[in-house]
């Protein structure tokens, strides 16, 4: 322990640290731009110099480590000279296109050079002029707005583990990009949007989309993999325009994949289901359920309930699973319960700070094939989703219930099952969706609320970012219409009433609590 | 004429050969060296104050004293050889005439400090000093001077040239570490210093050729002599590389010390077609400039640093009235724009802005209040860069302007030279 003085205030810092961390821990903003909590320390942007006392120097936060006794100023003269210093340097050559810069708005160099800065250029000079560089199919460089900070650089070698870029020429005239305009081609390339803390670096897919400030930035979840990595959904008049990692440092640390990322283009997609389908033509959603309910209910009272399939999927959430598995169990009446899951990884699955291809992307790429298992199973034997269709192959199944799953991808083949009654749930029109004789519109993971259990057994919330398109809602929702209208009486309005009958009934899930759940999640026990 | 030390064999005939070395009694101060304590060694060279001959003057002993005994790591020497500071020539010639003395200086600096292994780290340019390096290296190591078990010492040591690849910036010492691990050469930020974690991780000391030229002869004639050469806290004698205007401009060998007029008028035979002394920059290009009344400074690291200039490497620069102090000024700041390696802020963006408005100057499109803001970059950039380059921008910037400051404005006033030269054709 470390007893410095920052500013005239007294703080503790551990041993090691370095004055910019102690800083920023007790919420002393030291203004840096090269540092970031994950990369090598390289103190090259010299933006957080500080006096200390009895240095002659000003030292950089970034590089200094703590030392008992210290006494720092970050807003002395001298500092804020050298500062303003630092800013016009890295300003002078800056085309200042903020109008049509996409990181305007969450630019540190913008926002630094507001708190910091001076109004007027003193640079009379020929700016300098870069040539564009092409990165590939996710990137954008603009290198006249780059500050060669060399975040990119070091998140690609020491996170990444892919040296795709590189210093090339030197001093005024040095450029970060690849060798011979090689594409970046690594599955963590839009990080760099990221990690770049000016306009140099942005994503092809988001460029010129949305402005910072007019989008909303909702807290929740990837559903990409098993990892579940935590996200900031960026949205716009009822669109998600892009996905951000929010870190956690147990999950996903500050990282996110551009498979993860892009997930948002299939929420965006045309094909998107918004109402209601009988034998492939528009119908109400109400009249739909209404038509399904009876037909359901005819089989039940007929006492051929356990004619009955139903497949939910690892693909929704925790709430969807276990409403799905009630309906089947209490209202139908079926044993043949199954669910759609993800592949195993035997890989380990924690944080580590080997590269980011090593361990970071899942090969199940369903988000909560372990949250399916404990809710669904709940130790009963496995329903597998193949043996499910073979049984209704054998005439078995009189019906078959189909929630956020495209059958005819888990078969391989063009056609699902014939049955006398195919009842399904879609987000896109998918194939099984067309097949069905009634389906109903489905909220994809940025349009509904809930938990995912990931891999880890990591329960975290979900939370709705845009409106599901139409009259599309989640399968808890429509699992919950169906019961009601078998007479079933179930009261559920809020995904937190599901939540906490979850965690009431599912074995190792009793501490799950949807309205106070820490922002890392909460951990659960797999049965 | 004061005693030569480290050019006392450099007329001899074959110099270079391990034979010639021998005759002149050479490896004597190494296997003597090797029938002392390494800490001993180290007490020796720290008494006799020899101060880095690089530039920054710090004292050799003391820079090896911060090696810590033991390490888990090993341990490195690295002998800078990059002598890049435009006026400077010295290491050159020893490592062309006399290579033997920067190998035995080195071994003897490793058996001190306990490394095993050494890298002559040699200017890309420097085309016939590595290979004089790299065939002296191959006498020593035939002779059992460099290999396993030295002399019957029971010490390995070995020591390798490293081209360099032809950048100014690596003679700063952890550019040079990090160009010698074969890296980009910029330098790194401080702390760890390269005493504790240098090359490969390793602790390392960096040492200049003329520092290392030197250990020998402390080491054979004792720390009493060598103060006795200068004065106590700059003893020895000094290789001065005289260039400019002088009617005969060459590599000298004074005694630490002596007056910088002794040196132009006396040794160098005065100024080109007696004209008149304009300008001296004492250390090479990094040191801020003299004016003519400041020459009965003593050339050694105090004095200099006394009238707010430095030492520096010994790199003499005289400048007669024919020489224009924009252009000289501008056409540094253009060398130090070139040569940053562009890693931090105030150096990559403040070096090319002053020789963008210099040249400007120069040029004839000066503008009122143009030398402020140079002075005020100038403050924007000392002190608060990763590495001294720029500082070494900053200073002689700020000295020409200062010194001349009526040059400078006269040329921003008339939009022209005042002593009628051309602008610079860059």
């Amino acid at each position: 322990m470390a007893k410095l003085t920052i500013d005239g205030r007294e703080i503790e810092a551990q041993d090691g640290q370095s004055v910019l961390q102690a800083a920023l821990e007790c919420g002393i903003h030291i203004p840096h731009l090269c540092y970031h909590p994950a990369l090598k320390v390289v103190g090259s942007c010299r933006m957080c110099l500080i006096e200390i006392e009895k240095v002659p120097k000003l030292q950089v936060a970034c590089g200094t480590p703590v030392r008992d006794g210290m006494v720092v100023s970050t807003q002395s003269e001298r500092v804020r000279k050298a500062r303003r210093g630092v800013l016009e340097f890295l300003s002078i050559n800056h085309p200042l296109d903020c109008p049509v810069c996409d990181q305007a708005g969450e630019c540190k160099l913008q926002d630094y050079c507001f708190e910091y800065g001076q109004a007027e250029s003193r640079y009379q000079e020929d700016k300098r002029r870069f040539p564009e560089q092409d990165l590939g199919s996710t990137l954008v460089r603009d290198m006249n707005r780059c500050i060669h900070c060399t975040r990119c650089i070091r998140f690609l070698r020491d996170v990444a583990g892919a040296e795709a870029f590189t210093l090339y020429e030197r001093g005024n005239r040095t450029q970060v990009g690849t060798y011979l305009e090689t594409p970046v081609e690594t599955p963590f390339s839009m990080n760099l949007v990221d990690a770049c803390p000016v306009g140099a670096l942005t994503s092809k897919h988001f460029r010129f989309k949305g402005r910072s400030w007019l989008m909303e930035k909702t807290r929740t979840l990837c559903a990409g993999c098993s990892r579940g990595c935590n996200v900031y959904a960026w949205s716009q008049k009822g669109r998600v325009l892009r996905l951000t990692p929010a870190e956690n440092e147990w999950v996903n640390r500050f990282w996110l994949c551009d498979y993860g990322r892009l997930t948002v283009n299939d929420v965006n997609a045309d094909d998107r289901l918004g109402d209601a389908l009988r034998l492939g033509d528009c119908v109400d959603p109400e009249a739909a359920l209404d038509q399904a309910a009876a037909k359901l209910k005819a089989y039940v009272d007929a006492g051929a309930g356990d004619k009955i399939g139903v497949v939910a999927s690892a693909r929704l959430t925790n709430e969807d699973n276990y409403l799905i598995r009630k309906l089947a169990r209490e209202v139908l009446g079926t044993r043949h319960l199954a669910f759609v899951e993800g592949k195993e990884d035997d890989r380990p699955f924690e944080p580590s700070d080997r590269p980011l291809t090593e361990w970071f992307i899942r090969e199940d790429k369903m988000p909560i094939t372990w949250g399916a298992r404990d809710i669904i199973l709940s130790g009963e034997p496995a329903g597998d989703v193949l043996g499910l269709i073979a049984k209704a192959r054998r005439g078995e199944l009189k019906a078959l219930l189909v929630f956020g799953e495209d059958l005819t991808r888990v078969t391989g083949e063009d056609r699902v099952v014939e049955v006398e009654f195919l009842f399904a749930t879609g987000t896109h029109k998918t194939r099984t969706v067309e097949l069905a004789h009634i389906a109903v519109p489905e909220a994809t993971y940025l349009e509904k609320g809930g938990t995912f259990t990931n891999e880890e057994g990591r329960v975290q919330r979900l939370r709705p970012v845009v409106a599901p398109p139409g009259r599309a809602r989640s399968a808890w929702q429509t699992a919950r219409e169906l019961a009601g209208r078998m007479g079933a009486g179930w009261s559920y309005r809020a995904t937190a009433e599901v939540t906490a009958e979850i965690a009431a009934k599912v074995p190792g899930y009793q501490e799950v609590d949807f309205i106070e759940m820490p922002e890392e999640g909460q951990m659960v026990e797999h049965a | 004429m004061a005693e030569k030390v480290l050019t006392a064999r450099f007329e001899k005939l074959g110099s270079h050969r391990l034979e010639s070395y021998e005759r002149d009694h050479g490896y004597k101060a190494l296997k003597q060296a090797l029938s002392m304590k390494p800490e001993e060694v180290v007490e020796l060279v720290k008494a006799s104050g020899l101060r880095g001959r690089g530039g920054a003057g710090f004292p050799a002993g003391v820079k090896w004293g911060f090696v810590p005994k033991e390490s888990e790591q090993p341990k490195y020497l690295c002998v800078n050889a990059d002598e890049g500071e435009p006026g400077t020539f010295k290491d050159r010639y020893i490592m062309v005439l006399d290579p033997h003395a920067v190998i035995e200086g080195s071994i003897i600096a490793c058996y001190a400090f306990g490394a095993h292994a050494a890298y002559i780290y040699v200017r890309g340019e420097f085309k016939k000093p590595q290979r004089r390096m790299e065939s002296a290296l191959l006498e020593a190591r035939r002779a059992g001077y460099l290999g396993k078990n030295i002399l019957g010492s029971g010490f390995d040591v070995d020591i390798w040239v490293h081209p360099g690849a032809g950048s100014y910036i690596c003679g700063e010492e952890t550019a040079l570490i990090e160009s010698n691990e074969g890296k980009r050469g910029m330098p790194r930020l401080k702390p760890p210093f390269p005493a504790i974690v240098g090359l490969f991780g390793g602790p390392t000391v960096v040492n200049n050729v003329e520092t290392l030229a030197y250990v020998p002869h402390v080491i054979n004639r004792g720390p009493e002599w060598f103060i006795g050469l200068g004065s106590e806290k700059n003893g020895g004698t000094k290789l001065f590389g005289v260039s400019g205007h002088v009617k005969k401009p060459g590599l000298y060998e004074l005694p630490m010390g002596t007056p910088l007029r002794e040196i132009i008028y006396a040794v160098c035979g005065g100024i080109r077609g007696d004209k008149k002394l304009k300008a001296v920059i004492p250390g090479g290009s990094s040191t801020p400039v003299l004016k003519p009344d400041q020459i009965d400074v003593n050339m050694d690291f105090d004095s200099l640093a006394g009238i707010g200039s430095m030492f520096g490497s010994g790199g003499i620069i005289v400048m007669d009235e024919t020489t224009c102090m924009v252009r000289a000024a501008a056409r540094l700041a253009k060398f130090y724009a070139h040569e940053s390696c562009g890693q931090c802020t105030p150096c990559r963006e403040g070096t090319p802005w002053i020789a963008k408005i210099l040249s400007r100057i120069e040029g004839g499109h000066g503008r009122e209040g143009d030398l402020e803001l140079i002075l005020d970059i100038c403050d924007n950039i000392q002190g608060n860069t990763v590495c001294p380059a720029g500082d070494a921008c900053a200073m002689p910037v700020r000295a020409f302007i200062l010194q001349f400051r009526t040059e400078f404005e006269e040329h921003i006033e008339k939009k022209k030279c005042p002593i009628g030269r051309f602008p610079a054709p860059w």
